[in-house]
């Protein structure tokens, strides 16, 4: 794999309803940094948007070594008793 | 700045008289960011050869991945001072691979940021692969 391969992915993670959001932009960094900080700047003041630029060979792998925004509602949810979270 | 802009809430008491800096703040240390992409493709790129000649494969993978910080972040820490070379370009970035717990890979990552530090700073050419 060379430099030029990788690949860039825009996380944007809302805390507050535990949605990711993944935004591709293939081998292009220049776009991605570019919309990254359209988005720093857009949900400057919303504190429950977090945004970060990952880039890897994949999406999987991104969710490898970053799988807490991609789980952390699965996560929570296993450690709570039966009964805690309403059904439907 | 920019952390006390960015985390200024309406009624909060808070009065933020430097709001007209703002805009101006985040470019800079956008572009700042920006200057740091290139060379951490190079070290994430390094670090995916240390992690397969090491052979410390998870699942059969070598999972590399790099993240620019966010830009309120950055400001942050560069408003605290000065600090050595390769802990600042730890401020901009990072490089993260995914190894079996305990799993050790020996390579010299430190001394590629601090060329990669001097790249940016102009002090080496950008294309030097020494």
């Amino acid at each position: 794999m060379t430099l030029r391969d990788i690949e860039h992915y825009l996380v944007v993670h809302d805390m507050a309803n535990g949605r990711t959001e993944v935004r591709r932009f293939g081998t292009d960094y220049e776009a991605a940094q570019s919309a990254y900080a359209d988005v720093e700047w857009e949900t400057r003041e919303d504190a429950n948007i977090d945004a970060v630029l990952l880039s890897a060979d994949s999406l999987e792998t991104v969710k490898r070594t970053h799988s807490s925004y991609f789980e952390r509602r699965q996560r929570f949810e296993h450690l709570l008793p039966p009964g805690i979270l309403p059904t439907g | 700045m920019l952390r006390g802009f960015f985390t200024w809430e309406p009624g909060s008491g808070v009065i933020f008289e430097r709001v007209g800096e703002v805009p101006r703040a985040f470019a800079a240390v956008s572009w700042w960011r920006s200057q740091h992409a290139e060379p951490l493709s190079k070290t994430a790129t390094s670090l995916r050869y240390h992690v397969a000649r090491a052979e410390a494969l998870v699942d059969g993978r070598v999972d590399v991945t790099q993240r620019l910080k966010r830009t309120v972040t950055i400001g942050d820490k560069l408003s605290r001072g000065s600090v050595a070379a390769n802990a600042y370009y730890g401020l901009m970035s990072r490089a993260f691979a995914l190894v079996e717990r305990g799993r050790e890979i020996p390579v010299d990552l430190a001394t590629e940021l601090q060329l990669a530090h001097a790249r940016i700073r102009g002090v080496l050419p950008m294309d030097d692969a020494s």
